[in-house]
């Protein structure tokens, strides 16, 4: 999968977040809104978001 | 040395706050078991370095549960002021502490591990990350969205205080991710797939270091 196509499915897995939920990210805290801004900008934040959605792809695999 | 607990628990923000409403569990836990003069409960405005510093130099504990924002060589206290980092981290001297705090396992519990300071450091070498219900703050304990991720990480300082080896705490902890990954797994609700990915997120990036 190409690196576009994967950071759009990191998006759109995002925009399955309910709106209730936050989370808890170093010394701040970001909602559903917060993230995919984020994702959108590729910024350190959304770099890290990429990685713990492709951790739980790969997870999924084995479970 | 002493059989003493030393646990910090500061609360400015969401995040601490949630991290020391949880961690009340691990100190009624050690209570019980070390007795209370044993536990060393520095909280709130309270966990500055200085604090931090003379109620190791003054009590000696052997067990360290630092709650707290952290950074890759550094943890921090009330309003992030840093109470452990790279030059002090001879306090750590013969102690096992679990630190659950961002980042800070990469190089500071691994330095002080590789140095010969630390007996064992448990923490994470990346983001400690956790879900939480936004219509809930004001009571974390009742937060079902957070319960799992903190649950399974507070296993490690409740291992401990019982008398397990670093191993096996931290093995006991990664029993407890793999159990709550598989109920989430299957759960239809929609928290389920962000509650997941913090899990197993968190699991992926817990380490024990251990001399």
């Amino acid at each position: 999968m190409e690196d576009n196509e994967l950071w759009q499915l990191v998006k759109l897995r995002v925009e399955e977040m309910p709106p209730h939920l936050k989370i808890s990210i170093g010394n701040k805290e970001y909602d559903k809104e917060d993230i995919l801004k984020h994702v959108e900008e590729r910024d350190d934040i959304g770099k890290l978001i990429f990685e713990v959605e492709m951790t739980y792809l790969k997870a999924l695999k084995t479970l | 040395m002493s059989n003493k607990l030393l646990m910090t628990r500061p609360d400015h923000d969401d995040t601490t706050f949630y991290l020391s409403e949880w961690a009340e569990e691990v100190k009624d836990i050690a209570e019980n078991i070390l007795g209370k003069k044993d536990v060393l409960d520095l909280k709130k405005e309270r966990v500055t370095k200085k604090n931090f510093e003379s109620m190791i130099v003054n009590n000696n504990p052997t067990l360290l549960f630092l709650n707290g924002h952290g950074d890759w060589d550094a943890v921090g206290g009330h309003k992030n002021e840093v109470i452990l980092d790279l030059k002090n981290m001879q306090l750590l001297n013969s102690t096992v502490t679990y630190a659950r705090s961002c980042r800070c396992a990469k190089i500071l519990g691994f330095q002080a591990v590789k140095q010969g300071i630390s007996r064992a450091f448990i923490g994470y070498k990346h983001d400690f990350i956790f879900p939480y219900d936004s219509r809930r703050t004001a009571s974390p304990k009742n937060d079902t969205f957070c319960k799992h991720v903190l649950t399974a990480s507070n296993l490690v300082a409740i291992s401990l205080i019982r008398g397990k080896t670093p191993k096996e705490a931290f093995d006991a902890s990664q029993q407890a991710y793999d159990f709550y990954i598989k109920r989430w797994v299957n759960s239809k609700e929609i928290e389920a797939p962000t509650i997941l990915k913090y899990l197993i997120w968190d699991k992926a990036n817990q380490v024990c270091f251990e001399n």
